[in-house]
C-alpha cells in the first residue's frame, strides 16, 4: 500500500497496483522515494477522492479486454466525468500533476465537449478569462469567419 | 453563399499566371479572404501575430488558470469551427490557435480520431458535400453541403485539404485551387495549360522541406506510357518538370464526375 497525503493534511492509503497508474508516483517508488508518506502539496482532498476512485477502477485495465469489462468501465468513465465545472479543472489539473495520462485524455475530452458549442461570452466566464482584444481586433476575427459565430447550436449559458 | 461566389469571381481576376506571385500571395496572407493551414505558410503568418508567447504569459497570466499546455489539449481536441470562434476569447487564445505548432498538434488529433474523418464528395450539378464516417462501421451520414468554388472539380485530398481544378477549354488554361473546407480559406496556385486530358494528380506533404507538393501527370492516351510529370511545392510556386519516374505508369485515378477522398475536418 501505498500513503498519498492531500494539502489539507489527510492521508489516504491506495494500493501499489492502482497508484503506479500515475508515472509522477511510479518513478518515486523505482527511486524508493515512497517509503513514507507521499506529500501532494497541489491536490486537494476532495479531489484526490477522485483520482484514487479513478485509479481503483481502472486498476486492471489492461484486463478488461480479456474480461469483457471494457463497457462497464466506459459507463464509469461517462458517469465520473459527469462533475461540475471547477471540480473538472481541479481533477485536470491534478491529473497532470500525477501525470496519469488516461484520467488527463478524459477529463481534457469532457471539457473539449462542453466547450464545442459554447459562445465566445459563455467560454470567457467559464474559464475567467479577461478579454484583452479591443473591439476592432474582435471585428477582425469575426469578419474573417462569420460563419463560425453563426447558428443555432452555439450555446451562450454556462454550465 | 452568393457573397462567397462573388469571392470566387474576384479571385479568378486577381488570377495571375507569374509563377512567383503565388508565394507572394500565399505569405502575404490577405485575411479577409484567406486563413491559410498550410504548415508551410505559418512561419509567416505568425509574424504578423500581434501576441508573441512571452507577452502573453506576462500580459494574461492572471486570467489563464490552466498551464498553456493543457488549453492545447483541450482546444486540439475542437472541430475548426470552434476554434474560430474561440480566436475572439482573448489574444492568447487567438495567438496559440493560430500557432504552428498548435496547428500541428491539431491536425495529427484530428488523424487519429475517427470522429473527425470526413469523406468530400464533388459533383458538377451538385456541389461539394461532406460526410462524416461513424465508427466501428463506415456508415455515411451528417450529409453537408460545402460553399465551394462552382465549376472546379475534385483532384485529391491530403491533410484536409483538397486540390481543385477547372480546365478552362477556351483559353486551354487548367487552374488549380488549394482549398481548405473547414475554415474556406483556399489559395490559388499557378496555371498550367491543359493539353492533354488524361491528368492525374497527387497532393502530399513534404517532412523534409516542410512543405506541400502537388504533383501533376499526363499519360498520352496515343501512345500509352508517354509520361510527362511536374511537381509545384507551394514555397517555390512553380511547376517543374521531373525527369525520372516510374516507367509504364497509368492513371490510377481519372476524370469522373464524381470523386470521393478522405479528409479531415
Amino acid at each position: 500500500m501505498v500513503k498519498l497525503k492531500s494539502n489539507d493534511d489527510k492521508e489516504f492509503e491506495v494500493e501499489e497496483a492502482a497508484v503506479i497508474q500515475s508515472e509522477m508516483i511510479k518513478n518515486m517508488i523505482e527511486d524508493g522515494c515512497a517509503t513514507s508518506v507521499i506529500p501532494l502539496p497541489n491536490i486537494d482532498s476532495k479531489t484526490l477522492i477522485k483520482v484514487i476512485e479513478y485509479l481503483n477502477k481502472h486498476i486492471n485495465m489492461g484486463k478488461a479486454a480479456e474480461t469483457g469489462e471494457e463497457d462497464d468501465l466506459k459507463e464509469f468513465d461517462e458517469q465520473f466525468v459527469n462533475m461540475g465545472w471547477e471540480e473538472l479543472f481541479d481533477v485536470i489539473m491534478a491529473a497532470n500533476y500525477l501525470n496519469i495520462h488516461e484520467l488527463m485524455e478524459l477529463c481534457c475530452q469532457s471539457a473539449a465537449d462542453r466547450l464545442k458549442n459554447k459562445s465566445v461570452r459563455a467560454v470567457r466566464e467559464m474559464l475567467k478569462i479577461t478579454n484583452d482584444l479591443t473591439e476592432e481586433e474582435e471585428q477582425e476575427i469575426i469578419n474573417d469567419a462569420p460563419w463560425a459565430f453563426e447558428g443555432p447550436e452555439i450555446d451562450d449559458t454556462v454550465n | 453563399m452568393e457573397k462567397n461566389y462573388l469571392l470566387w469571381k474576384v479571385k479568378q481576376q486577381k488570377k495571375n499566371y507569374r509563377s512567383n506571385t503565388v508565394i507572394n500571395q500565399i505569405n502575404s496572407v490577405n485575411e479577409e479572404e484567406f486563413f491559410i493551414p498550410c504548415r508551410c505558410t505559418q512561419q509567416k503568418k505568425n509574424e504578423s501575430v500581434p501576441y508573441t508567447a512571452e507577452e502573453i504569459n506576462t500580459d494574461t497570466a492572471e486570467d489563464i488558470h490552466f498551464p498553456e499546455e493543457i488549453v492545447m489539449n483541450i482546444l486540439s481536441r475542437l472541430p475548426v469551427r470552434s476554434l474560430q470562434r474561440f480566436k475572439c476569447v482573448s489574444p492568447f487564445w487567438s495567438a496559440l490557435i493560430s500557432d504552428h505548432y498548435f496547428i500541428m498538434k491539431h491536425l495529427n488529433h484530428g488523424r487519429n480520431d475517427l470522429n473527425s474523418q470526413k469523406l468530400l464528395t464533388a459533383n458538377h450539378q451538385v456541389g461539394f458535400n461532406s460526410f462524416s464516417l461513424s465508427s466501428p462501421v463506415q456508415v455515411i451520414e451528417d450529409e453537408q453541403r460545402l460553399d465551394g468554388p462552382p465549376n472546379y472539380s475534385l483532384s485529391c485530398c491530403c491533410d484536409g485539404l483538397a486540390l481543385l481544378s477547372f480546365s478552362d477549354e477556351k483559353t486551354d488554361l487548367m487552374s488549380f485551387l488549394l482549398w481548405n473546407p473547414s475554415t474556406r480559406g483556399s489559395i490559388l496556385l499557378p496555371s498550367r495549360h491543359c493539353g492533354f486530358r488524361f491528368w492525374v494528380f497527387g497532393l502530399g506533404y513534404d517532412a523534409t522541406s516542410d512543405d506541400y507538393k502537388i504533383l501533376a501527370a499526363y499519360l498520352d492516351a496515343g501512345s500509352l506510357g508517354d509520361v510527362s510529370v511536374q511537381i509545384l511545392s507551394l514555397k517555390s510556386g512553380s511547376w517543374r518538370k521531373i525527369d525520372k519516374y516510374p516507367t509504364g505508369m497509368r492513371p490510377a485515378s481519372g476524370y469522373s464526375d464524381r470523386a470521393m477522398s478522405s479528409l479531415e475536418l
